[in-house]
């Protein structure tokens, strides 16, 4: 196989593949965890009659900016892999 | 105009409308789950695609005088050669494109051209080690690699997400679809508009048109923009709905994890010198992201059928191009090219004509997936 084809390269596009693939699916859906603790929604909204709104009221300030923050923090993250992949594309292509 | 201008002219044409048909084969990878789950229309996302392919036609660089480097000879490429490699490449295209069947356009390229070199030259022009390491080992590791990333993401995203409303994590993801989709159409832009600017550039050199280590010209560089733009913005619906529809039933979520698996992949082996098919990668994402999500259905017939798309797409565009060769050769010089393209002329309009007996088009794209690429609901024909 190592005759065929660059083993050294397959392990690190692989690995970085997972790192960035999985990584950055995950820290995106953390955002939207923190976005959703920030505006009070959670489950109950599915469960809400049809027509109305299925807004919860605020769970108080503690747990809402410590979703603010993880949402900014994790969206942070998330251009930040964005970024890298642009700079990756521009490297591969130049 | 002699008979050089006259090839030369003819293998340009040919070059750019295998750019064309790159194009709209190749939407469906990057925007086939965005259209499937809403985040964007289908007519938004492949405009959205289009202008992302142009744009990155412009990103490369750096572009190199070559074609099935290190696969064949290169001293057996001629113009000859080159033409009849795309017109293998343009036949397996349309005919994949015709039933629905996502393939690798540049596998296709490079199994023309080695057909071609095989009439032309013998198989002692043809390197096999360099087939095995740059073509086949990678087509057979993409689906599997992408297939894990993403079906690893979407049980992440799925499990992370489970206390938040459905309403809002649909929402979230999908507009998160829009930048994944963005970037995938990005990389493709930037891979495979170059690879024809590079054929074009190679049939410049080889008529001494273009000295060998002259740089590109801008007109190669943005006719080949246009031509892959133009080939995505014709949409590739029939792909499209077998990616989005066919293969396993989206939801965003899925959607958001497949594509960014696709991205993550397609950049990361390319920066790692190690580049697998964007049509490889994004559909064993796909399948991936159905995998990761508890009962969801992956219709593994469809998969089937296109990987056996896959292990055919070299011989049979192999068989096309050799055949392209020999018909041109033995009719001889520009004639022989020329009788050729206006063969492959008609070809695609039998093929364009056949499709539009059973339409899919932005107004079906997204309808229940009855078993076939074409939904048994006739609706008014469109272009493709």
């Amino acid at each position: 196989m190592s005759d065929l084809i660059d083993v050294t390269a397959l392990w690190q596009g692989l690995v970085a593949s997972l790192v960035a693939g999985v990584g950055i699916a995950a820290v995106f859906a953390v955002g939207l965890l923190g976005l959703s603790m920030y505006e009070g929604w959670t489950g109950d909204a599915d469960s809400a009659p049809a027509g109305t709104t299925a807004i919860r009221p605020s769970q108080g300030a503690g747990p809402r900016s410590a979703g603010l923050v993880l949402a900014v923090l994790s969206f942070a993250l998330v251009l930040g892999g964005i970024g890298l992949g642009i700079y990756a594309m521009l490297t591969a292509a130049g | 105009m002699d008979g050089n201008t006259i090839l030369l002219v003819t293998v340009i044409a040919t070059a750019l409308a295998f750019d064309f048909t790159n194009g709209f084969h190749d939407t469906a990878n990057a925007m086939a789950t965005s259209i499937t789950t809403g985040a964007l229309s289908p007519r938004i996302a492949v405009a959205l695609s289009a202008a992302l392919n142009f744009l990155g036609a412009f990103l490369s660089l750096s572009v190199a005088a070559t074609i099935a480097k290190g696969i064949v000879d290169s001293g057996a490429i001629t113009l000859t050669v080159v033409f009849a490699g795309l017109v293998g490449g343009i036949c397996w295209n349309l005919l994949t494109w015709y039933l629905g069947i996502p393939s690798s356009s540049s596998h296709a390229l490079i199994g023309g051209v080695v057909g071609a070199t095989f009439i032309a030259a013998g198989l002692d022009a043809i390197k096999g080690d360099g087939l095995m390491s740059k073509v086949i080992v990678p087509a057979l590791l993409a689906p599997f690699a992408a297939g894990l990333v993403a079906a690893i993401g979407t049980f992440s995203v799925y499990r992370i997400t489970q206390a938040i409303s459905t309403r809002v994590r649909d929402r979230g993801f999908r507009i998160g679809q829009i930048g994944s989709a963005s970037l995938v159409s990005l990389a493709h832009g930037t891979n495979d508009a170059q690879k024809t600017m590079g054929v074009i550039t190679l049939a410049l050199v080889t008529n001494h048109t273009l000295n060998e280590d002259a740089e590109t010209p801008l007109w190669v560089i943005v006719s080949c923009a246009l031509a892959i733009a133009a080939g995505t913005a014709v949409g590739g619906w029939r792909v499209i709905r077998t990616l989005g529809k066919g293969l396993v039933e989206i939801e965003p979520p899925q959607g958001f994890a497949a594509e960014n698996s696709s991205a993550a992949v397609i950049l990361a082996s390319s920066y790692f010198g190690f580049p697998l098919s964007t049509t490889h990668v994004c559909s064993g994402s796909i399948i991936g992201s159905g995998v990761g999500r508890r009962l969801a259905e992956v219709r593994w017939g469809v998969a089937g059928r296109m990987a056996t798309a896959w292990v055919l797409t070299l011989p049979a565009a192999a068989a096309v191009g050799g055949a392209a060769f020999a018909a041109a050769n033995g009719i001889g010089g520009t004639v022989g090219a020329v009788v050729i393209f206006l063969a492959l002329a008609c070809f695609c309009a039998l093929l364009w004509l056949a499709a539009r007996r059973a339409p899919v088009n932005h107004r079906n794209v997204n309808d229940e997936w009855t078993g076939s690429v074409a939904p048994t609901v006739e609706r008014t024909p469109s272009l493709v």
